[in-house]
């Protein structure tokens, strides 16, 4: 088990260094002038002299290779640069940010698993029935509103017409549970309809296909409960595609919630980043490129883990 | 791709050998089956004539509208609702006839969600079979493959893409692909891993068929289920990723139709002319469910298991 | 046995839950941010309850720095005025007056102005900076005017400053003495860019950035990037600010601004969509304030481009335009509010120069058809497909808009559409804003929609060839560039003004630009804000004029 985390730590390794240095290349044929940026002006009013002083102080002068180069061993300091728009560390400010990404995608995932997870195994058991109809109907749904839309409506219902949640903003759970509560949840289920309708139906989808394999007909012809065979068997097989799903849309939550942090006003790396990109501010987008890719590397490596544990037909000594 | 497969299929059932593996139903082939079924199943029917509607009704926009989505804008005319004498579903806030908008716009919409759907399935599922098929080496290529393409944050690589070529709908189709692969690669890897050591693959392995046969033949209509929910599930998600980037300010051509265009400009009006939005959305429902019930005929159609 | 592992499964999820929300917790309670402070509670009811004396203004804009020599913005000019003080501020018929400096005069030669300062402004204390109150005097205005005078140091005025100003003497503590290259007619707007830093942070080496420290009403407390930037009173003011806190909140989205407006979580919202002005004028707890001046927007040729080098095509092209209706669709709302005003010349009508008759007589008028007869005669013709070629080359061209304005997203569509119609394949694209302000600076667009500059050096940098500053897009005429030369030098307003209108009389005959709108941006405000009258906020809150603050008793 050790060997293997290891080993898989290790790989991350090569795995990271062209993920840097792809973000480096595609930064740097981006169009954009680092130096008016640094400077702060949108205009364009650089002159000459001040160029040159912006170029060595920030090496911009150097080629690209040896910035790569400088780039990487820094990183593996912990010192992710200086963001050219703020003059903040590049690390520090994706940190204060990170929590409130994690918190806001850790809430919808599991929100959407409370509404999936029953919602799932109720339409693949009572195929063809109202609970059927209800997941389809909400994966539909779920699947074909925009969740910039999503979020608007909620907003006009909830804060506009009720006046019962605040529109934008976000709380930390040290406030009550009541205001973190009352914060998030908006943001939260503009997240997790999409995140539930997918699951839902891989749940249901999945949960037929095991209902049909010989063990399960096995177990039922030996005469097992229902409920046995149902959760002790069958689920279990039935979550394997449903991991793996779920492992991609963490990777999906993290980078690409954008557009609900950005409705609703709410800290995450998602804005940083969109803004860092409106901005041209190179380090900060490799910074929180690369953050978020070892967030999704570690994620992933833990879903990996749990997948061998649930399934033991995987073994991960086997594995790569 | 039914086709050649028809034909290993053919061949399979009439190999006269007494290979194991090789049911003992006579004529009806696994392809003949899977036709057979769907067409049974009448959801996925009526699915299915949604569908062909809806392309029909796209793909024939200038026999259903007198309109021209574009250049007949009459400013004047803005925000009449559904309706209105003239326009069917009224007009926009630029006084643009919204069923011609709706139709032409489906061209662009429809072939987005279609084309992401198709490119990164068949990506996805062929990196997802060999490498979970082979492991080793191969696996551990492909797999790091995936996992650089899935870790990367998605808004940079479509804004890269933009940025680099400029923003058209074949980009966005680009963009979407690119990011979208990985998915059914991860999610075709996991099935095959759990497929891979079952009976009738080892029974294959043991008649002596060569790899790809294995892999086409025994193992991917195995995975199908969650492949073609997954596919399908991609059209509409596709469809949806589009009109977020016009929402981003990423979009093709802000005069152009489009579902997500039309999504994207009308959420100003959400609560005064609701109707902007609500139509282009129920548009988009209409396509995914239609796609859904689809999907739910092809999984039960092409799972083996069903087979009577 | 497998019931157990999804027991401990489900464990593992929720404990990871707590794990992640006790990392929020940790993370320092303050950078959260983001409900309206201590003062604004939201009752069992759900209704905000407003009991502190605090003003929280929403803004779209993000806040690219607060380095005050760096900064171009007006997102960050809305902050940086409250916590700094510049020698002059500019009322709503853009006169200048006292802020820092009490009086200034201009001496007859027009190249020495000399300003007295206020004698009982402190810096401000309490952030380890200063500790004790010290007095801001003419040393330090001349040490701020120096600083940004050495291109070290790189001010983002420094082209234009070092341009004008030559040296800065120190008369008296309360006395200071410009002394200017030229005649500056712009001089007093310079006063009121530069802002007076403490000489004692510069050499202390201070982050400016992330602990700015000035002498104004309002002291920082902190910002949360992207989410908002917290002020307070600073009570050594020498009068007494009417608020405790000023917090400004970010919420890029304007609709979503303006939501949180109606449901009281933000007294102010800076910019109100056409679309939303309604909601709020029906609203018995806010009103609207129109800006003063006319924001100038506009569809620009890049007039390098071989397809746009000829006036008379650029005119046909603008004749093709339907701006009035455009303008009516894109801003007619419910409340009958004029949100904007069709221009028909580059220089805002409160502006000097603005001269909306004059402006009109020279602009071309809507007609198609003759549009169409002057493309024919250009050799233009329509080919099979309906669009326009000529030697075997299409009239196909993209326009470019920036993405965070959908009034100018319209206004593409609706030129590119009537472009459309006469046989020009035009494509509408929307630009990422930063790639989109970029390629005009560098000429990479062939057709653009810009906005702004209705600044009082506006029509400078909008119209002269040489300013390095100026999105003119490859414009150049010397007689328009000899006519803002003399104004420059003008200092009588009305001569100034003549010759501005003159320039502009000339530019517009040469349409490098299809003139497009004046927007009066509409600013939302609760009733229960006091004391402003000027809808503007970028201007100090607190100052000789006003004392802008709450009252929701």
């Amino acid at each position: 088990m050790w060997t293997y985390i290891l080993k898989r730590v290790l790989q991350a390794i090569p795995t990271l260094l062209v993920i840097s240095f792809l973000i480096f290349s595609l930064l740097y044929i981006t169009p954009g002038d680092p130096v008016e940026l640094i400077l702060g002006t949108e205009d364009g009013t650089v002159s000459e002299e001040q160029r040159v002083l912006v170029e060595q102080q920030w090496g911009l002068d150097k080629p690209f290779l040896v910035r790569y180069a400088d780039f990487v061993i820094n990183a593996c300091k912990g010192d992710l640069g200086t963001s050219y728009a703020t003059n903040q560390d590049v690390f520090d400010s994706i940190m204060v940010r990170m929590p409130a990404t994690f918190t806001l995608a850790g809430f919808s995932m599991l929100l959407a698993l409370l509404v999936s997870v029953p919602l799932g195994i109720l339409a693949a058991l009572k195929h063809n029935s109202i609970w059927d109809s209800l997941a389809t109907a909400l994966a539909t749904i779920g699947v074909s509103l925009p969740k910039f839309w999503f979020g608007l409506v909620l907003m006009i219902f909830f804060s506009l017409k009720l006046g019962w949640l605040p529109s934008t903003g976000s709380a930390d759970i040290s406030q009550g549970l009541g205001t973190f509560l009352s914060y998030i949840i908006m943001p939260a289920s503009s997240l997790a309809l999409g995140m539930a309708a997918t699951q839902t139906r891989m749940i249901r989808s999945s949960m037929l296909d095991v209902l049909n394999q010989d063990y399960v007909r096995y177990a039922r012809s030996k005469g097992l409960k229902e409920r046995v065979v149902i959760w002790g068997h069958a689920l279990k097989n039935a979550m394997i595609p449903v991991i793996t799903v779920i492992g991609g849309e963490i990777g999906g939550l993290l980078g690409g919630a954008v557009v609900t942090e950005s409705i609703f006003s709410w800290p995450g790396v998602g804005r940083l980043a969109v803004n860092s990109i409106s901005k041209r501010d190179y380090p900060m987008i490799q910074g929180i490129t690369l953050m978020l890719c070892i967030s999704y590397l570690v994620i992933n490596l833990l879903i990996d883990i749990i997948y061998a544990w649930v399934d033991p037909r995987i073994r991960l000594d086997k594995k790569a | 791709m039914s086709e050649e497969k028809k034909k290993e299929n053919l061949q399979q059932t009439n190999t006269p050998s007494g290979e194991i593996g090789i049911e003992a139903l006579p004529v009806t082939t696994y392809w003949a089956d899977v036709v057979r079924r769907f067409r049974k199943n009448k959801i996925a029917v009526v699915g299915l004539i949604m569908l062909t509607i809806i392309i029909v009704l796209c793909a024939g926009a200038p026999l259903f509208t007198d309109y021209d989505p574009i250049v007949d804008m009459n400013l004047l005319d803005k925000l009449q609702p559904p309706g209105s004498e003239g326009h069917m579903l009224g007009t926009d806030h630029l006084g643009r006839d919204i069923w011609s908008r709706l139709l032409y716009g489906g061209r662009t919409s429809v072939l987005t969600g279609l084309s992401v759907a198709l490119i990164t399935a068949v990506v996805g599922v062929v990196i997802g079979l060999f490498s979970g098929y082979f492991g080793g080496i191969v696996e551990m290529i492909l797999m790091r493959l995936t996992d650089i393409m899935m870790s990367f944050p998605f808004l940079i690589v479509a804004i890269a893409i933009m940025a680099a070529l400029g923003s058209s709908q074949r980009n966005i189709i680009l963009a979407l692909a690119i990011v979208g692969w990985p998915r059914f690669a991860r999610l075709t890897r996991g099935q095959v891993l759990a497929v891979k050591s079952s009976e009738y693959v080892e029974s294959a392995r043991v008649a002596g068929f060569g790899n790809l046969r294995i892999i086409f033949n025994h193992i991917l209509p195995n995975c199908m289920g969650p492949i073609i929910i997954q596919a399908t599930l991609a059209v509409g998600s596709a469809i949806l990723s589009a009109a977020s980037l016009t929402y981003l300010g990423l979009g093709a051509d802000a005069s152009a139709p489009d579902w997500g265009v039309m999504l994207s400009q009308g959420r100003n009006y959400l609560q005064s002319d609701a109707y902007l939005t609500i139509i282009p959305g129920l548009a988009i429902s209409i396509t995914v469910l239609a796609m859904n019930w689809i999907g739910d005929g092809l999984r039960d159609a092409f799972d083996p298991k069903m087979r009577k | 046995m497998l019931k157990k592992k999804l027991v401990s499964l489900l464990a593992l999820a929720l404990s990871s839950m707590m794990l992640l929300s006790a990392c929020v917790g940790n993370a320092d309670g303050d950078t959260q941010g983001g409900n309206g402070g201590e003062g604004t509670q939201t009752n069992a009811s759900g209704e905000v309850v407003k009991d502190a004396n605090e003003l929280v203004i929403g803004t779209y804009m993000p806040v690219t720095t607060l380095v005050p020599w760096k900064t171009t913005s007006d997102g960050d000019g809305y902050i940086l005025r409250q916590i700094y003080h510049t020698l002059v501020e500019m009322d709503e018929q853009s006169n200048f007056v006292p802020s820092l400096a009490t009086e200034w005069q201009c001496s007859e030669d027009g190249l020495t102005w000399t300003v007295k300062i206020r004698d009982d402004v402190y810096w401000q204390t309490g952030n380890g900076l200063f500790d004790e109150k010290v007095k801001v005097t003419a040393e330090d205005v001349k040490f701020s005017y120096d600083y940004y005078l050495d291109p070290a140091n790189g001010s983002v005025r420094y082209t234009e400053l070092s341009k004008s100003l030559k040296e800065v003497n120190v008369i008296d503590p309360t006395t200071v003495e410009f002394v200017t290259n030229d005649i500056d007619v712009l001089w007093e707007y310079k006063m009121y860019q530069n802002y007076i830093i403490p000489q004692k942070a510069i050499e202390e080496n201070w982050d400016f950035e992330n602990q700015p420290v000035g002498s104004g009403a309002y002291k920082f407390v902190e910002h949360v990037i992207d989410s908002q930037v917290v002020l307070e009173r600073n009570d050594e003011f020498w009068q007494e600010p009417a608020l405790d806190k000023v917090i400004f909140k970010i919420i890029s989205d304007k609709s979503v601004s303006a939501i949180a407006l109606q449901n009281q979580e933000i007294d102010m919202s800076l910019s109100i969509l056409p679309t939303e002005v309604g909601n709020i004028i029906s609203k018995d707890y806010l009103e609207l304030r129109a800006s003063e001046v006319g924001s100038y927007r506009w569809v620009g040729f890049n007039c390098q481009n071989e397809l746009f080098t000829d006036p008379e095509i650029r005119r046909a092209l603008s004749m093709a335009v339907d701006m009035d209706s455009a303008v009516t669709a894109i801003f007619e709302n419910d409340a009958g509010v004029e949100l904007a005003k069709r221009a028909y010349g580059p220089i805002s009508y409160e502006r000097p120069g603005g001269n909306e008759e004059r402006f009109k007589a020279v602009c071309v008028e809507y007609d198609p058809e003759e549009a169409e007869r002057i493309l024919d005669e250009k050799g233009w013709v329509k080919g099979s497909d309906g669009i326009r070629e000529k030697d075997g080359k299409k009239f196909s061209f993209t326009l470019q808009v920036g993405n965070n304005d959908s009034n100018r997203e319209n206004l593409a569509v609706v030129v590119s559409a009537q472009l459309q119609a006469i046989g020009i394949d035009c494509t509408a694209q929307t630009v990422e804003w930063g790639t989109h302000t970029e390629d005009i600076k560098q000429g990479r667009v062939e057709m653009y929609i810009l906005g702004g500059y209705s600044n009082l050096d506006g029509p400078y940098r909008i119209m002269h060839t040489s300013d390095t500053m100026s999105p003119n897009c490859g414009y150049s005429n010397p007689e328009v560039d000899a006519l803002l030369d003399e104004a420059w030098r003008t200092i009588d307003l009305e001569d100034r003004s003549e010759l501005q209108t003159q320039a502009a009389e000339i530019f517009i005959a040469d349409a490098p630009h299809i003139f497009s709108y004046f927007e009066y941006s509409q600013m939302g405000v609760s009733k229960a804000v006091t004391d402003f009258e000027q809808a503007s906020v970028y201007r100090s809150l607190c100052n000789q004029d006003r004392n802008v603050g709450v009252n929701y008793k």
